[in-house]
């Protein structure tokens, strides 16, 4: 039998203008919608309360005191070391001092936790929805279609790439389907949203202004839901103990300089 | 002029000002008001830095300008906002009362949100320039309690403690400063300074205290040195403290560092301002930037001593 080389299917040029053309606009309308929808339902993270920052920047402080030591003298050092291994001890830092020997807090009833993921849940929500009912529409009207024609020979792995929803095994791999194309643009997309949306990160952008206007909103979490204050703050203190090695920099620094020049 | 150009002259001016500087800065207000609003960042760090140069010059009604575009878009709300809005108030105020009203305003806003950091700061800023230094001092003593990592806040209560004479206070709250920024080295010469001068203010001058104390302090200058190239401060520091050094009342029994490294790292100091306040004078490469007056007191201490 000979080799049939390239095979001719007769098709409607509605189609290309009526499901091609529909699918990818509509596909870009979501997108910037979404988008700009993204950007009014993003609420401005809260900011910490007072003992909250407390808590975090105490525990900074244990970290630069270990990490720096030898830039102060070592009677500087032990003080500081001694008063704050007792501190981290006895955790007078710590937000709540009660709850200190307590089971960490299921981190669903964490209000913080709960915002953070009231947040991620609205982002998802955001992406599922339109691509749900898009699929949908798709689904309905234009299964089994055959919208085009690749330019170019492709291997028979991509039929399933190309041919979703269409059950034909013969055909030739370079048709694609609607369906199909409606996932060519779904992961395909992307660089026309940033020559739309400007570098596609406008949300970022404004979100970065905010922040860089206030940074001491302190809205970042050093400790993230589920971790347990009170055991980092032991461990640390820990880590501050065992520090027996001291080398101040001012030793010798004379005869570095003597020896410099 | 475009905006990055604006930005560049903003930068390029010193952290301090001259008068002649801070007029030819505030007096950008038109062209930088008129540019359209791009609402990047840069741009708005612009207007804050001409917000201050406006103030500075006593030119108000841009200031005000200024704050208001800045309000309408961070909102007046926003605690950075808050405290500009602070500054314009105090800067506008033209007696003790008003200032007390601004102070009480500070006040109010502290005690409906303790983490408006911002403006705690304006509230210990004005606490001290209203004479209450005892306050300012408690007052920036907690806020370093609630936020220990702020190299600012340190650096301001030493300042502070420094002022009243409390030198151990403020030597401790420099070291903070230097376990959060380690290559700090205008903070290490400062710790050389106040070293010095509490070795100066020690009476019995041949303690072994007053030696340990300028030992001390040469250290600190000695690393200042050590981690910039050039730096007047830290030399003038080390000709300075080892001139003190090789005093014939100093014993040599209480000294850690020998004589002869003290006289060979005085040499080093001399010939590095030597060259520092020539090269200077003479407008070489490599030698702008330096500040007249610290050239000038370079000069005056090298014809001192030689």
């Amino acid at each position: 039998m000979a080799q049939v080389v390239g095979q001719q299917i007769l098709r409607d040029p509605a189609l290309f203008y009526w499901i091609l053309f529909p699918i990818t606009i509509v596909m870009i309308l979501t997108g910037v919608l979404r988008h700009y929808a993204t950007l009014l339902l993003q609420s401005a993270p809260k900011p910490l309360e007072a003992k909250a920052i407390r808590e975090q920047k105490n525990y900074l402080h244990g970290i630069n005191l270990r990490t720096n030591a030898n830039q102060i003298p070592l009677s500087s050092f032990t003080s500081r070391k001694n008063y704050l291994v007792q501190a981290f001890q006895s955790g007078s830092f710590l937000k709540d001092p009660d709850a200190k020997n307590k089971p960490p807090a299921n981190p669903m009833s964490d209000p913080n936790g709960m915002d953070a993921m009231m947040n991620m849940m609205k982002g998802n929500m955001m992406m599922i929805v339109p691509q749900t009912v898009i699929m949908g529409w798709i689904n309905a009207f234009f299964s089994g279609f055959v919208i085009m024609k690749l330019p170019f020979p492709l291997t028979i792995r991509f039929k399933s790439m190309l041919q979703s929803g269409v059950m034909t095994r013969d055909m030739d791999v370079r048709w694609v389907s609607s369906l199909s194309w409606y996932f060519l643009c779904l992961f395909g997309l992307k660089s026309v949203f940033t020559f739309i949306l400007g570098n596609d990160n406008a949300a970022d952008q404004t979100m970065a202004q905010v922040q860089q206007m206030n940074p001491q909103a302190n809205t970042q979490q050093l400790f993230g839901p589920g971790q347990d204050p009170a055991k980092m703050y032991l461990a640390e203190a820990e880590n501050l103990e065992v520090m027996v090695q001291h080398e101040f920099v001012l030793d010798g620094i004379e005869d570095r300089i003597l020896a410099r020049i | 002029m475009s905006l990055t150009n604006l930005l560049n002259r903003f930068k390029s001016a010193s952290a301090h000002p001259t008068p002649s500087e801070s007029l030819s800065l505030s007096q950008l207000a038109p062209s930088i008001l008129n540019l359209t609003i791009t609402d990047t960042p840069e741009q708005w760090a612009l207007y804050e830095s001409l917000f201050l140069s406006t103030l500075r010059t006593g030119d108000d009604t841009s200031a005000r300008l200024i704050l208001q575009r800045l309000a309408d878009r961070f909102g007046n709300d926003n605690a950075r906002i808050m405290a500009l809005q602070g500054v314009y108030d105090e800067c506008t105020a033209t007696n003790q009362s008003q200032l007390e009203e601004v102070l009480k305003n500070y006040t109010d806003v502290l005690k409906e949100d303790p983490t408006n950091i911002p403006v705690a700061k304006r509230r210990i800023t004005l606490l001290h320039h209203l004479s209450k230094k005892s306050e300012a001092i408690s007052a920036l003593t907690a806020l370093v309690d609630l936020t220990p990592t702020d190299a600012e806040s340190w650096s301001q209560l030493a300042q502070y403690y420094f002022e009243i004479s409390m030198y151990p206070q403020a030597i401790y709250c420099l070291e903070e400063v230097l376990l959060i920024l380690p290559n700090a080295y205008n903070i290490h010469a400062r710790l050389g300074e106040i070293q010095f001068v509490a070795a100066e203010s020690i009476s019995n001058s041949t303690s072994k205290e007053v030696v340990e104390k300028l030992e001390a302090s040469l250290r600190w200058y000695l690393r200042a040195v050590e981690l910039c190239d050039g730096y007047l401060r830290g030399y003038y520091g080390v000709k300075l403290v080892t001139g003190k050094l090789l005093e014939p009342k100093i014993l040599a029994a209480n000294r850690t560092i020998p004589e002869e490294k003290v006289n060979k790292l005085n040499s080093v100091a001399t010939v590095q301002l030597n060259d520092i306040v020539a090269g200077s004078e003479k407008g070489k490469k490599g030698f702008t930037g330096y500040d007249s007056a610290e050239v000038a007191a370079a000069k005056e201490l090298l014809e001192a001593t030689s």
